[in-house]
């Protein structure tokens, strides 16, 4: 089930109405709220939900074990738990880019030919941080309904929000009280369905067949389309998970913000703490610090830094591609750590030419993103440079037709610095105001229903 | 917090209240352009068989959901077809007429499937059901071939709990279009973007509305047959005014004036479960120009002479009453079912 289908909202709402009657008795309401989860991944495929289910079944053991903390045995059950769950991901999702297929199944290669469980970077990276917060004792026990609940919890499971044990299972438990979250949950899931739906959808509608056939497009197409799609996947992505966001205030759950205007970002720094920002999180907690960051040499973090990048590409999919993106990001961070003077005498005129080149970097680094093959990709973005002024500057004029689905998008992007203008006392009735007509604009606005595009990562 | 969610709900709910209606204005005045909105599916007897974004008939018979699966256990004749047949033959009238002449009920169910659905898919279909000693008329009109349509191959790739699901989602969907179709039009960008060719056309383009109801097919639980087929510009399809004779030698279009075969499979399939096998040809524009097979199994010819159609591939309904009462009589003089309950 997708979220923005009619078959979902109607058990969202019959769930929760139910978790409303059920609300004194969060022990049975959190139980329903995992059965819930688990008919939502079986709705993907019963595939996707036995490796699930068996995967965590697993890790159950150790959890139980980690849980009576015995420090020496602790430590190497930490580490091949970690490593389990590495190589599930490894042999679920890379299986094919590192030619497992050919070494492990010599005699006939296609034979474990199945695809890449859904959900499966998401969860093992929740059981990686819920095991290393066990470790560390920032959570002391944790139930078995807490455990399924934590992994399975429907509105996080399949593309995230990342979020951390210490986040979530302090919530577990509690009374529930409908009216508390009631208003700022559904202005959330309005506004995920609104960027997802009328923006996002309608801008790939009219992109996605172009990066097909790129050779009829002029550079100021390859610029357009290049960032319309980074419109589209901030729609996408932004819109899924302020939809989680969303469906969980409304159950009762708080979960942490995923964007924060990453289109404003000055720099790539920011960029990466502004975008997929449980993501960056993540990386930043349990690989990036772990490698050395910032204690060791400087050259020990910036080589950190890449390593740190190039796997956060690799973790998209099992592609050269999304390794390039990583790498180049990688080394435009290093770039700016070097780089740390400002260039012009005014602090305005730096931050303008910070801004415009660090969205013009993130907007070519989209092309590695988005075409899967790295030579159509660098070919792409070299005609991106390369401008021919005996063709017409657009060659496409529909696309500036769908800058109409992208003004928004960058609206979008610059409130969490309007909203600190405004007056609090204003803020809930503006919110209420446009969450009324995004409202109307979802139920009016036709588009042709597409899946979430982080729901393949 | 109790006044924030206070001035939450006030400016949402006013904010709403009058976007509703400023939308609800315009659509009021346009609204009269088009025809009335049909009364609303009585999910009982009837379902909602294709909209514009599944096909419903196609996974109800893949999967036989919601008791489909013993409907077609129980028939003794099953019709087996494209859309021609689905909007060419009445299961029901067949029933009727084919009971009275035997003096026992008999049961006939529609399997008619759009999409020019391959009779290929259709033994798929009849191969996880219990079809023996029935009589199966297939009609030969098969454009595919051996290869499925896109529905069949998107149905095949669900499991039976994804198969509901898709359900609902049509029905679902057709629920909301039916409530909001009255009180708001609908924007439709995705399908006119593409057609934006200058800067000044992006406006039109872009905000370029319809209504909330699309086309949508309504079948019958118990026969299988087509109720209503609805088109939001022009209502009924199978019942408006200004269908038009069927050409026999009009050539309609040229995919359509091929694709007459019969599928071996299907019948080899058939024959070893104490089948009975008839094929037909339910007319559509230009049809006599196509090469009926020779080796087609008990034949039964139906004349194009006085049938309707309503876009030239389709037969309206009155036409295919009359369409009905032909074949019912060429099986009646063929004794076909007196063999079948010979067999038996």
């Amino acid at each position: 089930m997708n979220f923005t289908e009619s078959a979902f909202l109607v058990f969202f709402v019959l769930t929760w109405f139910v978790s409303v009657i059920l609300k004194n008795h969060p022990s049975v309401r959190e139980w329903f709220l995992v059965g819930c989860s688990l008919f939502v991944i079986a709705s993907w495929g019963l595939y996707d939900c036995s490796i699930f289910l068996v995967i965590t079944g697993l890790n159950y053991c150790a959890v139980k074990f980690l849980c009576k903390g015995v420090p020496n045995k602790s430590k190497i059950l930490l580490s091949a738990v970690i490593l389990f769950n590495v190589l599930c991901l490894i042999f679920f999702k890379y299986r094919t880019f590192l030619g497992l297929n050919e070494k492990l199944f010599t005699s006939n290669p296609s034979i474990f030919s199945v695809g890449i469980p859904l959900a499966i970077s998401f969860y093992t990276f929740h059981l990686i941080s819920l095991m290393i917060d066990l470790y560390s004792g920032r959570i002391n026990n944790i139930s078995l309904r807490a455990y399924c609940f934590y992994l399975s919890f429907f509105p996080h499971v399949i593309a995230g929000p990342i979020i951390r044990a210490k986040q979530l299972l302090p919530q577990i438990g509690r009374v529930f009280s409908p009216y508390h979250g009631l208003a700022k949950g559904l202005h959330y899931f309005i506004t995920g369905f609104f960027l997802k739906v009328v923006l996002a959808d309608n801008i790939g509608i009219g992109i996605d067949d172009l990066w097909n056939s790129p050779s009829e497009l002029s550079g100021g197409d390859r610029w357009l389309l290049a960032f319309l799609f980074y419109c589209q996947i901030y729609g996408d992505f932004a819109g899924y998970s302020l939809m989680a966001i969303g469906m969980a205030r409304l159950l009762g759950y708080r979960f942490p913000a995923n964007f924060r205007g990453p289109m404003a970002a000055l720099t790539l720094r920011h960029f990466w703490q502004r975008w997929h920002i449980t993501l960056s999180q993540f990386l930043r907690d349990y690989l990036y610090i772990p490698l050395g960051g910032n204690r060791l040499s400087k050259s020990w973090a910036l080589c950190a830094v890449m390593g740190t990048m190039l796997i956060a590409g690799l973790w998209h999919g099992p592609s050269w591609s999304f390794v390039v993106w990583g790498g180049i990001h990688g080394l435009g961070i290093i770039a700016e750590r070097i780089i740390k003077k400002p260039v012009f005498r005014y602090a305005k005129v730096n931050s303008l030419v910070s801004l415009l080149l660090t969205q013009l970097f993130v907007t070519v680094s989209w092309v590695f993103f988005r075409i899967s093959n790295v030579d159509e990709a660098l070919h792409f973005a070299k005609r991106m440079f390369a401008m021919d002024f005996s063709k017409s500057f657009f060659m496409k004029p529909y696309l500036l037709g769908l800058l109409i689905f992208a003004i928004p998008i960058i609206i979008h992007n610059l409130v969490p610095f309007a909203i600190r203008k405004i007056k609090r006392s204003y803020i809930p009735g503006i919110l209420g105001t446009f969450t009324g007509m995004m409202l109307l604009a979802n139920i009016c606005i036709l588009t042709k229903k597409t899946v979430f595009i982080y729901f393949k990562f | 917090m109790r006044k924030y969610n206070q001035l939450f709900w006030i400016s949402f709910g006013v904010s709403s209240l009058v976007v509703s209606t400023i939308l609800h204005a315009i659509w009021n005045h346009k609204l009269k352009n088009f025809p009335k909105r049909p009364e609303l599916i009585n999910f009982r007897t009837q379902y909602l068989g294709d909209d514009e974004n599944y096909s419903v008939t196609h996974i109800l018979y893949r999967y036989g959901l919601f008791g489909t699966d013993k409907t077609i256990n129980s028939a003794d004749l099953i019709l087996v077809g494209t859309s021609h047949l689905e909007f060419g033959i009445c299961a029901k009238q067949l029933e009727d007429t084919l009971s009275k002449e035997y003096g026992r009920e008999l049961r006939v169910f529609n399997l008619g499937m759009g999409g020019g659905e391959s009779t290929d898919f259709v033994k798929t279909i009849l191969s996880s059901k219990k079809v023996e000693n029935k009589v199966i008329i297939i009609d030969l009109h098969d454009p595919l071939g051996d290869s499925w349509s896109y529905l069949a191959n998107a149905t095949n790739n669900l499991n039976s709990f994804q198969a509901y699901i898709k359900i609902y989602n049509s029905w679902f969907d057709y629920f909301r279009d039916w409530c909001f179709d009255p009180i708001f039009p609908r924007f439709r960008p995705f399908m006119e973007i593409k057609n934006v060719s200058s800067i000044s056309d992006i406006n039109k383009k872009v905000f370029a509305y319809r209504r909330f109801l699309g086309y949508f097919s309504v079948r019958e639980w118990s026969s299988g047959d087509i109720v209503s087929y609805f088109g939001p510009t022009s209502g009924e399809l199978t019942k408006i005014k200004n269908a038009v004779p069927l050409s026999a030698f009009a050539k309609c279009l040229d995919g359509e004036n091929q694709g007459v075969r019969v599928n071996h499979r299907l019948e080899e399939f058939l024959l070893a479960s104490s089948n009975i096998v008839v094929t037909t040809l339910v007319p559509w524009d230009g049809y006599a120009l196509v090469n009926k097979p020779i080796d087609a199994t008990n034949f039964i010819f139906l004349p194009p002479e006085n049938l309707w159609t309503y876009d030239r591939l389709h037969l309206v309904d009155s036409s295919r009453s009359l369409n009905t009462k032909r074949l019912a009589a060429e099986l009646v003089k063929k004794q076909v079912l007196k063999d079948k309950s010979n067999q038996k």
